[in-house]
């Protein structure tokens, strides 16, 4: 092994040399905890690429407007986050060629149903695979254990119900004590709300992305809303992300709030707090199987980087074993780290496996179905609002938003 | 020839103090300016290729976009509320620092003070004044016996809140007002005293007509300023709730950053300098009709 060992430096040195004193932008939504992942895994990287730097570029709020402005000025950072690839699609670099010539990447190994929110179908029928993905979690039901104790609740399982949860919620809640039994997202991302819709049977737009009618205010959607609404009135639940009520972990640390639906995002922060807690999967209506959204982050690079090949490399590592593991803030992408980290069975993360879709479910999210969904979300957004300030008016409220969006979705 | 150096660098001198402001002014507005007129006939999206539609974003703006008209009515209401409190505050805050009274200068800096606090910090701590439930406002309000209100979350009570917060900094149109008082000759309320005329008769005889000037200068910028707000709106309450809040300014900013297209903002843009302008032409037309310079004999 000895007598090898020059010429394995002189190749190390020789495949460094390409990239000497070369920076790689990258832009990420992190911030916080998640963001130090990032610079971990940059530094990593760096480690092995001598003589490169990775500029991690921290936009935070606001991500899509730096990012679009960086593409509008020419000056995009070589490798982003991305989620809405068809509206950045024409600016993105298609990965089939460099996965194909990849002998590190197996992409059998990533979690299956990540793959297809990366993927664009073109009209001829071919698939360009646009972000290779980082991270991403599904959508479950949190609930305080110490709550349901004291209200003599057995805790729920898998497979659970809205009506039960309705009860659940009912018996724990004492509105005159500002102690509440469901937390409602008084501002949801209507991504992650569609989840609520699969699973009622109805979704925002057509499977063909062409309109909202008959779907954004189909029957089943306004009885998502109309649930809620009456949860609201009737003290079981009260909403969050509105007005005072900023933060829904808050309540939940301070045992004023029963059940809550979220990701990965705020399990930190009930661990720091030393909640005693659970997880288990979305609630189903009834005779109806419960979906979750995939929330995911991936890696796409632009097609102007003046480094592709360093990109892909830096993409290439960001999927790795060693990479992946690093990435502590939402599920690891490779099925593989998730059996050796043993997530799949603890009690607390087995419940976002079992959320993930079925394999060959066809649903997919509204922004994938039509490039222009951007603006139909503002008008999803007000009406939102609108039925949460009413607590009235569900039916009307979301046949003015439909007829609204379509405009939207027209210009 | 060694003269003629000398001259010509003596001719410079006066350029060369306002190079600096008149290339910044080419290269960060009036270049941005221009190029804005021109990507507004375009459809220009922010990524992908620009294409030239002639007026076609002017036509869609003004003939078929219920979402501008409505941004266009929640700013002109935003405005009228604006514009009226703001001079109006500033003016009697002006005339309150404007008396002889113990530590002026420290009242004059705690005043403008504000006027230079970040926009985000002054919205940080407002959001917590105004909170519904917490806030000292609604607290001090149930003191007295009234029933607070949901100040940033009802679509009622939203664009007041936004015109309360904005009142915060009106230091620099307060000292604006102090400079003009400050220029009213004394003589003129002696001798209206010793005539008999009351403070008030002394306010709407002398202070005002004189102010007259100063007036206009803050009418015209506090328009301009109503027209172009965006920072408070934006971080209080995001445009809502159900869009109350959500100005001109904020339609564009969606439409330049979050639609990605670059063209129609543009258009709307130019409309809005345009809008402005006429606003500010019309202004100065009527202010004839009430400005009045001492050096003008009527």
């Amino acid at each position: 092994m000895r007598k090898w060992m020059p010429l394995v430096l002189a190749a190390g040195l020789l495949g460094s040399a390409a990239y000497a004193d070369t920076t790689l932008r990258f832009a990420t939504w992190d911030s916080n905890e998640s963001l130090e992942i990032q610079t971990q895994i940059a530094a990593a990287f760096q480690a092995t690429h001598p003589g490169v730097t990775v500029q991690v570029e921290a936009y935070g709020d606001g991500y899509d407007d730096k990012l679009a402005a960086g593409f509008g000025a020419g000056d995009p950072p070589d490798v982003m986050y991305m989620w809405n690839y068809p509206a950045y699609e024409a600016s993105l670099l298609p990965l089939n060629d460099y996965l194909a010539k990849s002998n590190t990447m197996d992409m059998t190994d990533f979690v299956a149903t990540t793959l297809p929110y990366a993927t664009i179908t073109g009209a001829d029928g071919t698939s360009r695979t646009m972000g290779i993905p980082a991270g991403y979690t599904t959508l479950v039901a949190y609930y305080n254990k110490d709550m349901f104790d004291k209200a003599g609740l057995a805790y729920p399982k898998d497979g659970w119900t809205w009506d039960e949860l309705r009860a659940d919620a009912k018996a724990m809640a004492k509105p005159d004590e500002k102690v509440f039994g469901f937390g409602i997202d008084g501002a949801p991302d209507t991504y992650d709300f569609e989840a609520y819709l699969w699973s009622n049977g109805s979704s925002w737009i057509s499977p063909d992305g062409t309109t909202t009618k008959g779907f954004l205010n189909a029957p089943e959607t306004a009885q998502v809303f109309q649930m809620f609404v009456d949860m609201v009135k009737s003290g079981e639940g009260v909403l969050f992300g509105v007005g005072d009520n900023g933060s829904y972990r808050e309540l939940f640390n301070a045992d004023k709030l029963g059940i809550v639906i979220s990701g990965t995002w705020p399990m930190p922060d009930f661990e720091a707090a030393g909640k005693n807690y659970g997880v288990v999967g979305l609630p189903a209506f009834a005779g109806k199987p419960a979906h979750s959204q995939v929330d995911m982050s991936a890696l796409s690079i632009a097609k102007d980087s003046k480094n592709p090949d360093l990109a892909w490399e830096f993409v290439q590592f960001y999927a790795s074993p060693e990479a992946v593991a690093l990435r502590t803030n939402d599920l690891p992408v490779l099925n593989s780290v998730a059996a050796s980290r043993g997530l799949t069975t603890d009690l607390k993360f087995a419940p976002f496996f079992a959320m993930l879709p079925p394999a060959g479910d066809t649903r997919a999210p509204a922004f994938l179905r039509n490039a222009n969904w951007s603006r139909a979300t503002d008008v999803l957004n007000e009406a939102i609002q609108q039925i949460y300030i009413d607590l009235d008016n569900v039916q009307a409220t979301l046949d003015d938003a439909a007829e609204r969006a379509d405009e939207a979705l027209a210009k | 020839m060694k003269s003629a150096a000398a001259f010509n660098i003596k001719a410079a001198t006066p350029y060369l103090f306002v190079a600096p402001w008149v290339l910044g002014f080419a290269a960060f507005t009036l270049g941005p300016l221009l190029f804005s007129l021109y990507i507004s006939f375009f459809d220009w999206p922010l990524i992908g290729t620009p294409e030239f539609n002639g007026g076609a974003n002017y036509v869609t703006v003004l003939t078929d976009d219920r979402d501008f008209l409505r941004a266009l009515k929640v700013t002109l209401k935003f405005a009228l509320l604006f514009v009226p409190s703001n001079l109006i505050v500033a003016l009697a805050l002006a005339m309150l620092l404007n008396r002889p009274i113990f530590a002026s200068g420290f009242f004059r800096a705690v005043f403008y003070m504000p006027s230079i606090i970040s926009g985000v910090a002054l919205v940080t701590i407002w959001s917590w004044l105004l909170s519904h439930e917490y806030g000292v406002i609604n607290y001090v309000l149930s003191l007295v016996g009234i029933d607070g209100v949901n100040w940033l979350g009802s679509p009622n009570w939203a664009p007041a809140s936004i015109v309360l917060v904005s009142l915060w900094s009106v230091g620099g149109t307060m000292l604006i007002f102090l400079a003009g008082l400050k220029s009213i000759p004394k003589d003129l309320y002696e001798a209206a005293s010793l005539s008999g005329v009351r403070a008030t008769g002394q306010f709407f005889l002398i202070t005002l007509p004189l102010l007259s000037p100063v007036l206009l200068f803050n009418l015209v910028t506090t328009v301009i300023a109503a027209f172009q707000q965006l920072t408070l709106a934006l971080l209080l309450t995001k445009g809502g709730p159900v869009k109350s809040t959500y100005m001109l300014a904020m339609y564009i900013y969606d439409t330049a950053f979050k639609y990605h297209d670059m063209g129609y903002a543009a258009a709307m843009s130019t409309l809005m300098l345009v809008l402005i302008f006429v606003l500010t032409a019309a202004i100065f037309k009527l202010s004839s009709m009430w400005v009045f310079y001492e050096a003008e004999v009527k």
